[in-house]
């Protein structure tokens, strides 16, 4: 059967995968000599915690020291991200930083005990593309049908997101002001979480839902559901036929992306940010790494401290731009 | 078909298939037993140990886990009245009274029975009528949600104790702390005084064992270490045969609302466990038992979650779809694995799907076994004299409130939350329908608002399917059958009712 010759393969790539690659270049002298703790904003087996994980598990045999992963859960990822613009720089408190705790709430909270940039940047790791979609027996047959249905009959439709001021409802918000719309031109039923965001698409209580590609592609690939537009520059692996934001006209929209980082305090020990973006690098050149992040749904995309502070810093602009714009900032 | 089967049995017959779920079971029993150390912690931890693992003993060793987990929590419920999970919440309610009288033997076992008897029909109803039950979970959009939760609020007078209208008050209690936090519709903050700590509500387990361990404790001192009801004989530690029989069919009954609700992603074990306690005592000839150590109540409550286990992987294998957080962490394990769950999992990996149900219908056995044992060493705890349990019982509360989320807030939560249940206590307001609304209310409201938005506005959108239909036909019935005693006196039992049943009744008519 098939399948079993596949389970042999992953039973030998596991243990090629295994054996530990030749031990990392000696660590520059004093950092690290205790090991490091990277704080996960949310909760265990989410997407912080897996990417927080699997860099744990990567990065420790190139730093020659252990790396914990620690979940300070609550308020939307602000209290572990709090913890740690609030801890001292000395390099052994880290923070797995995501698109919503670390651009997001502050462009949308301007409450919060910090702001997007309160942090030392360290390195991007991976990007998790986002596509639209509509149930497979929808008469919307395309991005444009979907466009136009909008710009005809503003706030008829209705779209699942995973939850108020997350990523996934800023998507459509980008189109409607791109639109020159209000942001009611359709209207969001917020869910908790993706999983129940496209449990209402697939089950078709909503007309169209926006999410991460890695939460949507499984229901595109069995056809319960038709992608209209992912947001890579190029087409997206497991589901090739669906356009990207460029080819429908709209390449605004590859900003709407899911990201993780590696932040460290603000004001952080240079040699110790210098240590780990070298690590980065070497992370960056592991399969190991490279394979789990990919299986996970995510691309993987290491960059520099400077890109990464950029990249922070336009991924900040783009929601605190449609948050002015379309009036959804909170207490303020 | 049977070449897919047999295909499938080759590969569960492997010796670390074995030993992932026997292993699973047991860790997840002792992590469900650990007050703030949940089902969802265990699987979301193991995961990164799977990904060296093939896809089947991976899957199954986070199986092994979740099943563990949803039992063990019933452990801690029993002897010391603090529910490992929320899900045991339920448990509480008459696994404590009776560990008190002495039979704590006797709980735990008939906990451990209807655990592993639901088990097993929620594992046949996986494998047997995912086709069926998978197209019903669909249909369940925020209306018929709504509807299904307005039927469970009325689990409310089932376990309000002897006034309906303290069970009011103490759900409306409930439903007040449930506000706090962000409103998930447009994200305005509710009650959290500026601070964004509270920003995401009130965590579940500080709350709950807030409510039901802490005071237990402080009504200990208020009585001064009133010696326990001494040593309980070995024998009547057992479940009589004929008491087996008697609970069989709440168990079954149990079971079946275990499966359906497991079934419906996003309502998990705890509505499942009350839901099911609750129609126990309403179809129960002596429903004024309830609460006072009745072993159906055990039966009923433990039956109800864990027939959600098997329930809960029919969205997740037959559609993709994760029911609640850990069915959604196992989602990330059959990705970690290149498997998608979904019609396409049938289609190309329909072995794998078989060795997983040999796999999950063994690890009901595993239940079994690893329970018995647990049960052997666990039951001497209520022996043991309350000055030298309380204060274990206490650091274990305070590890648990920070072990959830590794934040202090949540420990001072369940400090207030303690005091606040000891008031409750002392004005003989019950403590179950204020943690059934803290369950409940966020569904009610969120479900209800996601409703108006979809229709803009149009109500007529609660009957817009059979299942709205018949939720809220099930709800107005029950609060006839429910308002109708009310004014009349309700006629008393001949003989067996207890001393205590006559003013349970009076306060009734208030």
């Amino acid at each position: 059967m098939n399948i079993r010759n596949a389970a042999g393969r992953v039973a030998v790539a596991v243990l090629a995968l295994g054996v530990p690659l030749a031990a990392g270049p000696g660590a520059a002298a004093g950092y690290p000599d205790k090991p490091v703790t990277i704080v996960a904003p949310f909760s265990a087996g989410g997407d912080s915690d897996l990417a927080a994980r699997n860099l744990a598990n990567v990065a420790q045999k190139y730093l020659n020291q252990p790396v914990m992963v620690v979940n300070k859960t609550g308020a939307s990822g602000v209290t572990g991200s709090n913890f740690v613009a609030k801890s001292k720089g000395d390099g052994y408190t880290l923070l797995l930083a995501r698109v919503g705790s670390q651009a997001v709430t502050p462009a949308l909270q301007p409450n919060i005990p910090y702001k997007w940039d309160d942090f030392t940047f360290i390195g991007l790791l991976e990007l998790n593309p986002y596509a639209c979609a509509v149930r497979a027996d929808s008469p919307i047959k395309s991005f444009d049908d979907l466009v136009q249905r909008i710009k005809d009959k503003p706030g008829t439709l209705t779209y699942s997101t995973a939850g108020v001021g997350t990523i996934h409802g800023m998507g459509p918000q980008l189109l409607f002001e791109r639109l020159g719309l209000d942001k009611s031109a359709a209207t969001e039923i917020p869910f908790k979480g993706g999983g129940e965001a496209s449990t209402a698409l697939v089950g078709g209580h909503v007309d169209f839902g926006c999410s991460n590609v890695a939460t949507i592609m499984p229901h595109i690939q069995s056809r319960a559901v038709r992608g209209l537009v992912v947001t890579t520059p190029e087409r997206y692996e497991g589901i090739p036929d669906v356009p990207t934001a460029r080819e429908v006209g709209y390449p605004e929209l590859e900003r709407i992306t899911g990201w993780s980082a590696l932040y460290g305090p603000p004001n952080m020990d240079k040699a110790a940010v210098e240590q780990w973006s070298k690590v980065l690098t070497q992370v960056k050149n592991d399969k190991e790494w490279a394979d789990t992040t990919r299986k996970l749904g995510s691309v993987p995309q290491v960059r520099s401290p400077q890109e990464t502070e950029a990249f922070a810093k336009e991924q900040f602009e783009t929601y605190d731009g449609l948050a002015r714009k379309l009036g959804l900032r909170q207490g303020g | 078909m049977s070449s897919d089967l047999s295909a499938g049995f080759a590969m569960f017959a492997d010796v670390y298939n074995v030993l992932a779920i026997f292993g699973g079971v047991v860790i997840g029993t002792i992590v469900g037993a650990i007050p703030g150390m949940t089902g969802t912690m265990a699987v979301a931890l193991a995961l990164p140990f799977t990904f060296y693992m093939s896809p089947v003993t991976a899957i199954l060793l986070l199986v092994g886990l979740y099943k563990g987990a949803m039992y063990g929590g019933s452990i801690t419920a029993i002897l010391i009245k603090t529910p490992g999970t929320p899900a045991a919440a339920a448990t509480v309610l008459d696994g404590y009274p009776m560990a008190q009288r002495g039979e704590a033997g006797k709980a735990l076992n008939m906990a451990l029975y209807a655990s592993c008897i639901a088990d097993f029909i929620s594992n046949l109803s996986l494998i047997f009528l995912t086709g069926l039950i998978a197209g019903f979970a669909l249909s369940f959009g925020p209306p018929e949600f709504f509807a299904l939760i307005c039927f469970s609020l009325t689990i409310i007078a089932g376990v309000s104790g002897g006034s309906l209208l303290k069970g009011v008050i103490s759900a409306g209690l409930g439903l007040l702390f449930a506000v706090v936090g962000m409103d998930i519709i447009y994200g305005s903050e509710r009650l959290t005084f500026g601070r964004f700590e509270l920003m995401e509500g009130l965590s579940f387990i500080p709350v709950l064992i807030g409510l039901f361990a802490i005071p237990e404790m402080l009504e200990a001192y208020r009585q001064r270490w009133r010696a326990r009801s001494g040593m309980a004989p070995v024998g009547a530690s057992r479940v009589s045969r004929a008491e087996f029989t008697r609970c069989l069919p709440t168990i079954l009954r149990g079971s079946l609302i275990g499966v359906v609700l497991g079934a419906i992603p996003g309502i998990g074990g705890a509505p499942a466990a009350f839901l099911s306690y609750s129609e126990a005592r309403r179809v129960s000839r002596h429903p004024e038992r309830f609460g006072r150590g009745e072993i159906q109540g055990v039966a009923a409550a433990e039956s109800g979650n864990n027939g959600v286990c098997g329930a809960t992987l029919i969205p997740l294998l037959s559609l993709g779809i994760p029911g609640d957080v850990i069915t959604a962490v196992m989602l990330g394990a059959f990705m970690i694995h290149g498997l998608s769950p979904g019609p396409l999992l049938f289609q190309q990996n329909l072995p794998v799907v078989y060795a997983l149900y040999f796999g999950i219908m063994l690890s009901s056995v595993f239940l079994f076994i690893t329970g018995k044992a647990m049960i052997r060493g666990f039951s001497r705890v209520a022996d043991v004299p309350n000055p030298i349990l309380f204060p274990a019982v206490l650091v274990l509360c305070f590890y648990g409130a920070y072990a959830v989320n590794g934040n202090m807030l949540d420990v001072l939560v369940m400090v207030a939350m303690g005091v606040f249940g000891f008031g409750m206590l002392t004005m003989g307001l019950p403590a179950a329908p204020f943690l059934i609304a803290f369950i409940l209310g966020p569904l009610f409201e969120d479900n209800f608002r996601r409703s108006m938005l979809m229709s803009h506005g149009d109500p007529s959108i609660f009957f817009r399917s059979w299942i709205c239909w018949l939720f809220l036909g099930l709800t107005v019935l029950s609060l006839v059958m429910l308002l109708r005693p009310m004014g009349a006196t309700q006629r008393p039992e001949p003989g067996s009712a207890p001393p205590g049943k006559h003013a349970a009744t009076a306060a009734d008519g208030e």
